[in-house]
């Protein structure tokens, strides 16, 4: 069953086309790694996937747990992200003024869960990954555990959906491999994840099929 | 939902409620200070002088003064008899002499509430900028406390604040040699020298010149009650000619006009420029957290109602006190309100405009 069904994706940036992709479709369950050098799309083509840039060319269509993404309003795009959409950054994006557990909560509470179930369940989580400084803030935590914290994030209310970008970007070679065996580990057969990396190491380590961006020479262009 | 924003927006909503309650603290002191400083200016002329002056033609009929003074008395006004006249007269000040036109006013020491004649008595200087009662006057005072005695009446009314000059001359008048001492006021903003004596002896003095005028002196520091008493007399009395001090001292009353429009400016100024400091500190605190208002709409939490319902909020107060603002200057600043409201709230919209459209990208 396919997850994501890109159509048609043509965006432009000043002008100037940046991303043109059509026919691709990625299954439920799968890992997919999207692979390419800085500037290629790679970013653009996962925050289009993410409902969170809407700004393509008319004729484009995406179809995600099949529906079509740009027809969706706002709030309806808000709502089917918290509902189906796990999100991991390279620089972890945690809240600042929160702490681990509250961090880690927000995608639970915002599900509906009463505050402290979400804290039951999320102790557990991180108890899990090693993390047991539960109350200290994002600042307090080194890259590794800020990594972690983030998966769990992304990972606690089951998203059918995760959406990784250059999750190891930011961390030495030892860490890298924690966070692929985590992402591997705690990653459910149901949910698909689509990471965004330039890392060859992350590619071979845990990808079902590679989507490399190359060099057009003709259009110049980077192409699927 | 609720609990997440108030955790992330807790320190900025304290933060603008402090600043919001400082910037409201400076507005009403500055204006608060204004405003006093307005009253102290107009108190400090108004005690130097006479609150309303009734002058009545010469030979006024005798039953007429009296209507006068019982209408006064009726009305609780404090009072004092006078006669005034402008002479050339040669003044000896220490080692200097001075010859010149001064006004020269008696002052009857008959007042009211109780009136108690204290024939001789002159006004008396404790002294550079005091009056104060003399003994026979303190004596009367402590055998009947109804008593309003000549120089303490003068001390609690219209000579209470310190002139610019006072001090103690000896007089030649009408070439005659007085041996008698007077307070001398040199009103700041009369340019003219005023003596005060005790009127019965400016009579004498006068030996029955003509040319003097007659009246009462009023003590009304309230302006709304000096107004109603003006009012009053002019509806029951033909043939008197009552005016106000600001009437009389036209340049006080134009620097008092002036610094009210001042005031009211200054006013206005200051509360535009809190009110804009509040929202901008505002809004900037929403930009602040703009990376975390981001993460959380990512995550799936929708922004719009808070964001809506603060920028509702930021226009609403905003374009509110500007139109408050507006209606309660509308009579001064007609003109440049109608540029300035307008400016101000286009520049309002569009900046809350480009504010929620830059928010979440």
């Amino acid at each position: 069953m396919n997850v994501i069904s890109i159509k048609r994706l043509k965006k432009f940036y000043n002008n100037k086309l940046i991303l043109d992709i059509e026919n691709l479709n990625i299954k439920q369950g799968e890992i997919v790694v999207i692979l390419g050098k800085s500037g290629c799309g790679k970013s653009t083509l996962l925050n289009v996937l993410a409902t969170i840039d809407s700004d393509v060319s008319q004729d484009s269509k995406i179809e995600i747990l099949g529906k079509d993404i740009f027809s969706l309003t706002e709030k309806e795009k808000t709502e089917f992200r918290r509902e189906n959409m796990g999100f991991i950054f390279q620089f972890h994006e945690l809240i600042p003024e929160f702490n681990v557990i509250e961090n880690c909560t927000i995608p639970l509470i915002l599900k509906g869960y009463s505050k402290t179930k979400a804290e039951a369940i999320v102790k557990e989580k991180l108890k899990e990954v090693d993390i047991f400084d539960f109350y200290k803030k994002p600042n307090e935590l080194s890259g590794g555990q800020q990594q972690r914290v983030s998966i769990i994030r992304a990972i606690l209310h089951s998203p059918k959906i995760i959406f990784a970008d250059e999750p190891t970007g930011n961390l030495d070679p030892q860490t890298t491999k924690q966070v692929i065996e985590l992402l591997k580990k705690h990653k459910s057969k149901e949910t698909t994840l689509i990471i965004v990396t330039h890392d060859n190491f992350v590619k071979s380590a845990i990808g079902d099929r590679i989507f490399e961006f190359k060099y057009n020479k003709e259009r110049g262009i980077y192409l699927i | 939902m609720k609990y997440i924003i108030f955790k992330l927006l807790k320190k900025s909503f304290l933060i603008v409620f402090f600043i919001t309650f400082f910037v409201f603290f400076i507005i009403v002191f500055l204006s608060f200070s204004i405003i006093k400083y307005h009253n102290y200016l107009e108190n400090s002329f108004s005690n130097k002088q006479n609150h309303i002056t009734i002058t009545y033609i010469k030979n006024q009929n005798k039953d007429d003064i009296y209507k006068i003074q019982k209408l006064l008395q009726d009305n609780l006004v404090s009072y004092n008899t006078f006669s005034q006249t402008i002479q050339t007269i040669t003044l000896k000040r220490g080692a200097f002499y001075y010859r010149g036109r001064v006004k020269i006013v008696g002052l009857g020491v008959d007042v009211y509430p109780i009136t108690y004649n204290f024939n001789n008595l002159d006004i008396r200087l404790d002294d550079m900028y005091n009056i104060r009662p003399s003994g026979i006057e303190l004596f009367e005072e402590f055998r009947n406390s109804n008593v309003e005695v000549f120089n303490k009446t003068l001390h609690k009314s219209f000579f209470n604040n310190a002139p610019s000059t006072l001090t103690t001359y000896k007089l030649n008048i009408n070439d005659k040699k007085v041996d008698i001492n007077f307070g001398a006021i040199v009103d700041d903003m009369k340019d003219e020298l005023i003596l005060f004596m005790n009127i019965k002896k400016l009579n004498k003095l006068l030996n029955h010149n003509p040319n003097y005028i007659d009246g009462f002196y009023l003590n009304i520091k309230n302006p709304l009650e000096s107004y109603k008493i003006k009012q009053i007399l002019l509806k029951n009395f033909n043939n008197i000619y009552v005016s106000t001090w600001q009437e009389e001292n036209p340049k006080q009353n134009h620097i008092l006009l002036v610094f009210s429009k001042i005031t009211r400016l200054i006013q206005f100024i200051i509360a535009v420029l809190g009110i804009s400091v509040i929202i901008v500190i505002f809004m900037n605190q929403f930009i602040k957290k703009q990376p975390q208002l981001r993460i959380l709409n990512i995550l799936g939490m929708n922004l719009n109602l808070y964001i809506n319902m603060v920028l509702a909020f930021i226009i609403f107060s905003a374009e509110l006190l500007v139109v408050l603002l507006f209606f309660k200057f509308l009579d001064l600043y007609v003109v440049i309100y109608f540029l300035v409201i307008p400016l101000f709230v286009i520049l309002i919209n569009n900046y809350v405009l480009s504010f929620k459209q830059n928010l979440l990208r």
